[in-house]
């Protein structure tokens, strides 16, 4: 892990909402990196924040929201300072993003071929039309679709869901980004169409040698496609380690929660586990721990002062009290 | 298995292909068999050939006075009569149509630019610039577009061009309170998020993701438009504020006949007939067209 190099680190990132309500923070004091040729799992459940690390990558938080902390940077230069323009050439670039449902995400009245056309000639400067049609069949293929030059010439409404879905990823890879952050790819499609997106995304990561961070709540997709996996609870990274690692020896009560709450095939159980509680209020500051009133092992420190970050082995980071405590906290 | 996988993809294509009918043959089809839309446009489409070939027509002068020939009821010489100058009222009113969808088709490609910019800026922007073109638009939205065009008619004088002027003056408001509203819901999509987050511009975003999604309803909006820009223009002659009058207008015509509606009716009539035709082909082929391009906002009327 330390031999690869770094495509994306954060740190510290905070992003607010200033709403006339008062302030929401959504999330507080990320701590994520994203190494090249990796794919990286966001789960959570909704309203964590998944979606909204992205944004912020991305610097496209929604109004009333902003980056109001930290620090992005891709590849050793700093994002979240620079120049809108500047910015406006990275995304597509050289970080893309997929989202969920892409039936949505794809403008009704062009054609797939002038839909892709669009971003291969802005990013590449690509105006010749024999050569820009080469390259629109070229993406197309890449994500396996059949009969490319038909397709071109037809409007999203003409394609299935899992088609749409393929010329989006076409979409987002076709100026080959280094990174790439799927949004909850397959939430909109149907299981077996879930598995074909999901080994199609795994291949063309591999394949292009870029690296994906891939947001879901489905801790299954996870275990299939990602490398590492970074559990997010209220706005923060709870944890993080490689899958196997994580599955195996969950550290954090929350992840642990996650899991037992997952059920496995062909294990019988009368009632599914479940995690007690609701997500706290994002608007109300918290000094502690956020996941304590839910947590069975909360002790008096977790609502009094917020874990550090402790690596407990190596490459398997948790910031929870439980953990900082036995350890020495040299490893944050 | 894999060849077996790709040729059923490709068959399922090809199904497709075939069974969902292309947007705009679809449209078009569907435009057929609306009444409203087949009566408006063979109207529109009637008048404007005839418009259009007044030069070529064997037509008398418009505006050759003939003394001797005042006030003649129909024949077979003048088929509409003369009016009280001896002038042929059938070929001023053919080339009064000219003057008027001249007029009407400029002054509302005008204020659809003017509001289109406008209204695309403030919906897609929001925030401040909203704020300043919402005010603007409101302040004109005020006044009923044929007051407004009336004052500013009365201030530039009569004329071609200050007619077209005060026309789109009045008229862009509508166009922009469109627009916004329409933006408004528009740069919201996931699309126009989709591309903003692949690199797009904010120009490219608005002209190219936004516009495109909200034409259906300015399409609409125009055509009603031509059908008011022409009321308008006429109103304006009529009240002598319009175009100037060696040059043919219904509205002018309308004004001058009516002195001798009594004993030549003729003279208001015929171009009374010509101008209601004309306007009631625009407004059928505008509200048939918005119920062929959005079947949801049948019934309403802006």
């Amino acid at each position: 892990m330390s031999g690869k190099k770094p495509v994306l680190e954060i740190r510290g990132l905070r992003t607010q909402f200033f709403l006339r309500e008062g302030i929401v923070t959504a999330l507080d004091g990320i701590d994520l990196t994203i190494y090249e040729n990796e794919s990286v799992g966001i789960v959570g459940e909704t309203g964590c924040g998944k979606s909204m690390t992205a944004y912020s990558i991305l610097r496209l938080v929604p109004h009333p929201g902003r980056i109001t902390a930290g620090s992005i940077k891709y590849k050793g230069s700093e994002l979240t300072t620079l120049d809108p323009d500047l910015m406006r050439s990275v995304r597509g670039t050289m970080i893309s993003m997929i989202f969920q449902d892409a039936s949505t995400a794809l403008d009704p009245v062009f054609k797939i071929g002038s839909q892709l056309g669009e971003v291969i000639s802005l990013h590449q400067n690509t105006y010749e039309k024999g050569e820009l049609e080469k390259k629109i069949v070229e993406v197309l293929e890449l994500v396996r679709i059949a009969a490319p030059k038909e397709v071109m010439r037809m409007y999203p409404h003409e394609l299935s869901g899992g088609m749409k879905q393929r010329v989006m990823i076409a979409l987002a890879l076709s100026c080959s980004p280094s990174l790439l952050i799927a949004d909850e790819p397959t939430t909109a499609l149907d299981v077996t169409i879930q598995g074909q997106i999901l080994k199609l995304l795994k291949g063309l990561v591999a394949k292009t040698g870029s690296s994906m961070m891939l947001i879901t709540h489905n801790l299954g997709i996870v275990a299939e496609t990602c490398d590492r996996v970074c559990v997010m609870y209220a706005g923060r990274i709870v944890e993080d380690a490689e899958t196997f690692e994580l599955f195996e020896h969950p550290k954090h009560p929350y992840t642990a929660g996650l899991l037992t709450a997952f059920p496995k095939l062909g294990e019988k159980k009368a009632e599914l586990s479940v995690i007690r509680g609701t997500v706290p209020d994002l608007m109300n500051p918290f000094k502690g721990c956020p996941f304590v009133d839910r947590c069975d092992n909360a002790m008096g420190i977790c609502s009094k002062q917020r874990p550090s970050r402790v690596e407990v082995s190596p490459g398997h980071f948790v910031s929870c009290h439980l953990w900082s405590g036995g350890e020495s906290p040299d490893g944050g | 298995m894999r060849l077996r996988k790709a040729l059923n993809d490709r068959l399922l294509t090809w199904k497709m292909a075939g069974g969902v009918r292309q947007t705009t043959a679809d449209i078009l089809e569907r435009g057929g068999r609306n009444l409203m839309v087949v009566i408006g446009f063979t109207i529109i489409v009637i008048i404007i050939s005839i418009a259009l070939l007044a030069p070529v027509l064997p037509i008398a002068d418009p505006t050759s006075i003939e003394s001797g020939q005042e006030l003649l009821p129909p024949s077979s010489e003048n088929w509409f009569g003369t009016d009280e100058n001896g002038r042929d009222v059938f070929s001023r009113v053919v080339w009064s149509a000219r003057v008027s969808l001249t007029v009407a088709t400029v002054a509302v490609v005008v204020s659809m630019i003017i509001g289109i910019v406008l209204g695309l800026t403030a919906g897609y922007f929001g925030g401040k610039v909203d704020y300043i073109i919402t005010g603007t638009i409101d302040l004109f939205w005020t006044f009923p577009p044929f007051l407004l065009a009336l004052t500013f008619a009365a201030a530039l004088g009569a004329g071609l061009t200050n007619v077209i002027l005060a026309i789109s003056i009045s008229y862009w408001a509508g166009f922009a309170r469109l627009m916004r509203g329409q933006a408004l819901s528009m740069r919201e999509r996931q699309f126009v998020e989709a591309s903003r987050a692949l690199g797009a511009r904010h120009w490219r975003l608005m002209f190219m993701h936004v516009l495109p999604n909200c034409i259906a309803p300015l399409i609409v909006w125009a055509s009603i438009g031509v059908a008011d820009a022409i009321v308008i223009e006429s109103s304006l002659s009529f009240l002598g504020v319009g175009t100037k009058p060696p040059t043919p207008s219904w509205g002018w015509m309308l004004s001058s006949g009516i002195l001798y509606l009594g004993n030549a009716p003729w003279t208001s009539t015929f171009p009374g007939i010509a101008m209601v035709s004309t306007i009631l082909g625009f407004n059928l082929l505008g509200d048939g067209l918005r119920d062929v391009l959005d079947p949801r906002m049948k019934g309403l009327r802006g």
